[in-house]
């Protein structure tokens, strides 16, 4: 499913488009620690996380992951934006909390 | 032979990362496989990390050589615990050094008071014996497309087309690295000048009435006049069979989806010449999951046993196809824009408007984005046109992350064979014409699938050199003159990169002089 079917489908807003709007979503992870994201990204995943900051952009730089989704409703600083435009990663902000949103993406990417 | 050098400033957060992401640039020209690759990151981000927040500076190294790549960290003494800054930003967990061995193959750590913390991390990659066989992509097995220099105004809009960095426009007219050219016609779809040709054709391929010919389906609907009459044209030209390339798709489908995937990935159907192409260069680790048959062409050409058969290739990589197939003097070759040429007077009296295959500038031929298939495809079928969106796919795929597809469909051209640049036509109005005038459907009753003479080999490609300790001691010379370089991405020296002209400088394609922007000698020029 592309990002921004996904944002549409889950009620996410899409806060910072990838240069691509037909990027492909498989697979969600979430975590608030930057090991446990690091570690579990890859091509396909989009990252839930509650953890604002421009490292998180470099996570899914280094490991190809199309997509970073912050919860409960907290819009991304300034910093996390510019290095999410200039990673070429998705920023969405989901107004569920960490856990109702893993829920509804996995429900939304089942096969 | 150290890729990267790099010290780290302790606290740096809005720097980190930044080695790790230079260590993967240069991984990937190595050759490096996708699975080390992915360790290669985890374990030296966590490094780079570890720096930032627990020591005042550090510094990092990362050693490629032979079939090992080593990461090391050293650090003196700084915080023992994480900072507050450091935890609010996820960091500071205590799993940066677990992460670190968890993606290692050896493991090193030895911290003294007074001299600092050294942390070395192994990766093994898989030994070259192990892997597929590297040809080095000489002339000879190049699907390139032949070039028409003096047109060329050096507008550079197929520097920045090219998805392999090919080109170069160091002289006068663009100048082609054959070991990376993949035969996609992305340069020709950019290109307003016509520079790119489809390569050079038989001297009399519409000699010989009788003849079969095999074109793709979207030559039909390249003139203003109805797809039934061009075919009137064909047979008056003496062609006693007219075939279309996308018959031989379907049951080459069929066989592959028989096979199944593995290992979670899936079959990769070798529709598309230049898609194989691109697999032998830049995704050596689905050479494996290329489904074991010759292309649509190849099996076309071998329908035609006992008569001569006249094929119109719709890229250099089909071309290519023809010329192996040719070998026997059974196969010609004919541009489509030559067979046009002898068409198009046919067509007289028909709704004016001309061929576009001769009329329409060369960089109108491509619709936007990928076409719709012709008619559904079956399950677990993914069908995927257009180059950029081919790489992205093809990446997935790679990663194992396209769950549920069991075979792909690549295609180089957008919508397949009917966006081909030397078409002339959009890939979508052609689509229109042929579904209106009855077209659009595969027939090809008598067309099957051929087995693939020989398995596929990686291609060097975008590597520097087949053997990759040659490779890397390559990189760390380029890496010393790419950051010579003053990195304005402006391709005025003729390449279409900075790290691309550090390159062509270490490998004596240009000289230093060529960057107008230059105002230091370049570091590390030679290997």
């Amino acid at each position: 499913m592309t990002v921004s079917d996904l944002a549409a489908q889950a009620g996410m807003q899409l806060v910072s488009p990838s240069p691509d709007a037909g990027t492909e979503v498989y697979r969600v992870y979430a975590a608030d620690t930057m090991s446990e994201l690091i570690a579990h990204a890859g091509s396909g995943t989009i990252l839930v996380t509650h953890l604002d900051n421009a490292q998180l952009a470099r996570v899914a730089e280094l490991m190809d992951a199309p997509a970073i989704c912050l919860v409960d409703g907290a819009h991304p600083g300034g910093g996390l934006l510019e290095a999410a435009h200039r990673a070429g990663a998705a920023l969405l902000v989901s107004p569920s909390s960490l856990a109702g949103t893993v829920q509804a993406l996995e429900e939304l990417l089942a096969p | 032979m150290i890729t990267v050098n790099r010290r780290i400033e302790g606290g740096d957060f809005g720097s980190a990362g930044s080695a790790t992401r230079v260590l993967k640039d240069q991984l990937r020209m190595a050759g490096v496989p996708v699975d080390a690759l992915r360790r290669a990151m985890i374990a030296s981000y966590e490094a780079e990390m570890n720096v930032v927040i627990h020591a005042r500076r550090g510094a990092f190294w990362a050693r490629l050589e032979g079939e090992r790549l080593d990461l090391e960290l050293a650090m003196r003494e700084g915080w023992s615990t994480a900072s507050a800054e450091a935890r609010r930003m996820g960091f500071g967990a205590g799993m940066g050094l677990p992460n670190i061995r968890r993606n290692s193959d050896r493991f090193e750590i030895d911290s003294a008071v007074g001299r600092g913390t050294r942390v070395r991390s192994t990766i093994l990659l898989p030994s070259p014996h192990d892997a597929s066989p590297v040809r080095d992509g000489g002339d000879d097995a190049v699907p390139a497309p032949g070039l028409r220099a003096d047109r060329c105004r050096a507008c550079h809009a197929c520097l920045a087309a090219c998805p392999t960095a090919a080109l170069r426009l160091h002289g006068a007219g663009p100048r082609l690295i054959a070991s990376r050219c993949i035969g996609c016609a992305e340069c020709a779809a950019a290109c307003p000048d016509r520079v790119f040709v489809i390569g050079a054709a038989d001297p009399h391929p519409l000699v010989g009435a009788g003849s079969s010919l095999v074109a793709p389906r979207g030559f039909l609907a390249s003139f203003a006049a109805p797809p039934a009459a061009v075919l009137s044209a064909l047979s008056a030209l003496g062609f006693a069979e007219i075939r279309f390339v996308e018959e031989w798709e379907r049951p080459l489908d069929r066989e592959a989806l028989g096979r199944g995937n593995r290992e979670g990935r899936p079959l990769v159907a070798p529709s598309c010449p230049a898609v194989v192409a691109l697999v032998e260069a830049r995704f050596p680790g689905l050479l494996a999951h290329l489904a074991p048959f010759a292309s649509p062409l190849a099996a076309a050409a071998a329908g035609f046993p006992l008569r001569r058969l006249v094929v119109v290739p719709a890229c250099p990589a089909q071309r290519e196809v023809v010329r192996r197939e040719s070998r026997a003097g059974r196969v010609a070759v004919v541009a489509p824009t030559d067979l046009a040429a002898a068409v198009q007077p046919l067509l007289a009296g028909r709704p004016a408007g001309g061929s576009g295959v001769r009329g329409a500038p060369a960089g109108a031929g491509r619709a936007d984005g990928p076409q719709p298939a012709a008619s559904p495809q079956p399950e677990g079928v993914l069908r995927v046109t257009g180059l950029r969106h081919v790489v992205r796919v093809l990446e997935l795929a790679e990663a194992g992350a396209l769950p549920g597809v069991r075979l792909l469909e690549p295609f180089a051209c957008d919508g397949g064979c009917i966006g081909s640049p030397y078409l002339g036509i959009d890939a979508a109005v052609a689509g229109h014409r042929l579904q209106a005038a009855g077209f659009a459907a595969e027939a090809g009753g008598a067309a099957a699938a051929v087995g693939r003479p020989a398995p596929p080999e990686a291609r060097a490609g975008a590597r520097l050199d087949p053997d990759m300790a040659t490779a890397i001691g390559l990189l760390g010379a380029i890496d010393g003159a790419t950051r010579s370089l003053p990195g304005r991405e402006c391709a005025a020296c003729g390449a279409p990169t900075c790290v691309a002209f550090a390159e062509d400088v270490v490998l004596g394609r240009a000289g230093a002089s060529d960057c107008p922007h230059r105002t230091r000698p370049l570091g590390g020029s030679s290997p």
